[in-house]
């Protein structure tokens, strides 16, 4: 099995392997998953052994990229990761890559919630600020701290995880739970009206703390009847 | 997301999977996240290039290392003589004549290569020392029906008129296919009943494409989510059986689905995942060689994906389906 994030980077240079790498985290939380898939998903994006070890009650387990446990190696290595009292680590040999902090650190923080040593995490902020429950003076707030003006007008990009880019602009990005599974959402100015990605979809311009604008898809196919083909649905 | 014939509605807010298809394993949802972008849930004719990069196999020395397991190249003859290329994988400490397992690779007949998948078909070399040869075919559209069945069949005669210098007992040798390569695999099945061909002790059949009409509830569940959705399905077929795709023309030995007569086939093994379009094509099959006095084996993987255990290998469900389809192939071919 060769490292996943290796193989997707060989693939697309311009890729972003932090989201994949949190869209990733998120859905295990989620899910409900349990240490051993935690490290099991840790194991296989890294390529290397990803092991975990709690005192009270004194717990190791590691898993292998394959999803197999492993024999506990007797000790905690020192360049673990300790957090929430658990020690977290991935067995790199030689330096590490580039993704390594990130999956620890993602790894550490779904281990705490799925033990029970901190709350899930509540909606990250780009979330809450296009959920449709969040009330308007919610929005203002959550808007603020991610930097945005409350006088101005923005627009929402949404994409999938697979989308490819051809020019990646600085903007207030983050994944975001859907019923589509994890969409790649950014937030940026009304002047922008083209995002050089694909597929991509970009919203009217809002602002003032209003709702989030409608994002437009697809109604689902409604019954089992052969339907007019769109041989380029779903890209554009 | 295309322009016209939109409704609006809210795409943001944490909700729940939509009640009218099963929602996927959580850790395989996970793993969609990774994986999605080396294969689109949607494949139109203009990604075929793209997919013939992203889904090439992996370097055979990748595939071999830290196995005790030898591979040489063999030339065989395909449709109208034309020569292509096997990979014969035999274990180290092998002797005399072993069970042989014919492998047709995935790809939606359009792409993908004899060592695409094949890590899961390595460990029937390793652990139960069968002879394992993995083949080309020609692929659509290039060579749309009958060349990538007819290669198929062509390699199943010449692995059983070569088994023996191939180190094969004749009187084990199965075939397996995973995707296109099921489907291919099911379609020589039926051919070699049909022509006097060679007599195999088993078809395995991983999510096996099988039905190019495209009517099946499953096919409408998952339309640009997942992998292979019912628009990769279309282009498939096409590729493969162009204008006559979906009408009154097409072979069996193309799209198995089609078979009315079921009997006297091979031992089968079919595991498909809830999530997929494939579903409820390989329940009917199975259901189809029962009701023909048939023996099948049927796993319907709660939640999984197509082909999820090539894409996320290390998840729970991938494992259970691995572990359980090599216990079917252990008890057909171990000693």
């Amino acid at each position: 099995m060769q490292e996943l994030l290796a193989r997707i980077h060989a693939l697309d240079p311009n890729a972003s392997h932090t989201l994949r790498v949190i869209a990733c985290f998120d859905e295990l939380v989620r899910g409900g998953v349990n240490t051993q898939g935690l490290l099991g998903a840790a194991a296989s994006l890294s390529g290397c052994v990803a092991g975990y070890a709690r005192e009270s009650p004194s717990h190791t387990l590691r898993v292998a990229p394959s999803g197999e446990m492993l024999p506990d190696g007797g000790c905690v290595p020192p360049h673990a990761v300790h957090a929430d009292g658990l020690s977290v680590w991935l067995e790199r040999e030689g330096g590490a890559h580039a993704n390594d902090a990130m999956i620890v650190e993602r790894l550490a923080l779904a281990l705490a919630i799925r033990l029970g040593r901190r709350a899930p995490d509540p909606l990250r902020r780009l979330a809450a600020l296009l959920d449709p429950n969040t009330s308007t003076e919610q929005r203002r707030l959550v808007a603020a701290r991610l930097g945005l003006a409350s006088h101005l007008k923005y627009r929402v990009v949404s994409l999938p995880m697979f989308a490819t880019w051809t020019h990646h602009p600085k903007m207030v990005e983050d994944v975001v739970p859907t019923r589509f599974g994890p969409m790649h959402v950014g937030v940026v100015g009304q002047e922008v009206e083209h995002i050089q990605a694909r597929p991509c979809g970009i919203g009217a311009a809002m602002g003032g703390g209003r709702p989030p604008p409608v994002v437009r898809h697809r109604p689902r196919q409604p019954a089992p009847v052969p339907p007019p083909e769109h041989p380029h649905r779903g890209r554009r | 997301m295309p322009v016209g014939d939109h409704t609006p509605g809210f795409l943001f807010g944490v909700d729940r999977e939509p009640g009218d298809r099963p929602a996927f394993d959580p850790e395989l949802r996970a793993g969609l996240a990774i994986v999605g972008g080396m294969f689109p849930p949607t494949i139109t004719p203009d990604l075929i290039g793209f997919m013939r990069v992203s889904y090439a196999g992996p370097p055979l020395e990748a595939l071999i290392e830290g196995r005790p397991i030898r591979c040489e190249d063999r030339v065989f003859r395909g449709y109208r003589g034309h020569e292509l290329v096997a990979s014969v994988f035999r274990h180290e400490g092998a002797t005399g004549l072993r069970p042989g397992v014919l492998f047709v690779h995935s790809g939606g007949m359009m792409f993908g290569d004899r060592f695409s998948g094949l890590d899961r078909m390595l460990d029937f070399v390793d652990g139960l020392g069968v002879v394992l040869v993995s083949i080309e075919y020609r692929l659509a559209p290039e060579h749309p029906d009958p060349f990538p069945r007819e290669d198929v069949y062509a390699a199943l005669e010449w692995v059983a008129s070569d088994a023996e210098k191939l180190g094969i007992r004749l009187d084990r040798l199965l075939i397996a296919g995973a995707s296109a390569g099921g489907g291919l695999a099911a379609g020589a099945a039926l051919a070699a009943r049909d022509r006097g061909g060679p007599r195999l002790c088993g078809q395995l059949l991983d999510y096996p494409m099988l039905d190019d009409r495209g009517v099946t509830r499953s096919t409408h569940q998952f339309d640009g989510i997942g992998v292979w959705d019912r628009v990769s399905n279309v282009t498939g077929w096409t590729a493969v059986l162009g204008e006559a795709r979906g009408g009154p023309e097409v072979s069996p030995y193309a799209a198995p689905a089609r078979a009315t007569e079921l009997r006297d086939l091979p031992p089968a093994f079919l595991d498909v995942g809830s999530a997929e379009i494939f579903r409820d094509e390989a329940v009917a099959y199975a259901d189809a060689l029962w009701n023909a006095g048939g023996d099948a084996e049927l796993h319907v993987w709660p939640g999984g994906f197509h082909g999820f255990d090539i894409f996320a290998p290390h998840t729970a469900l991938s494992r259970g389906m691995i572990a359980t389809r090599k216990a079917w192939l252990s008890r057909i071919l171990a000693d």
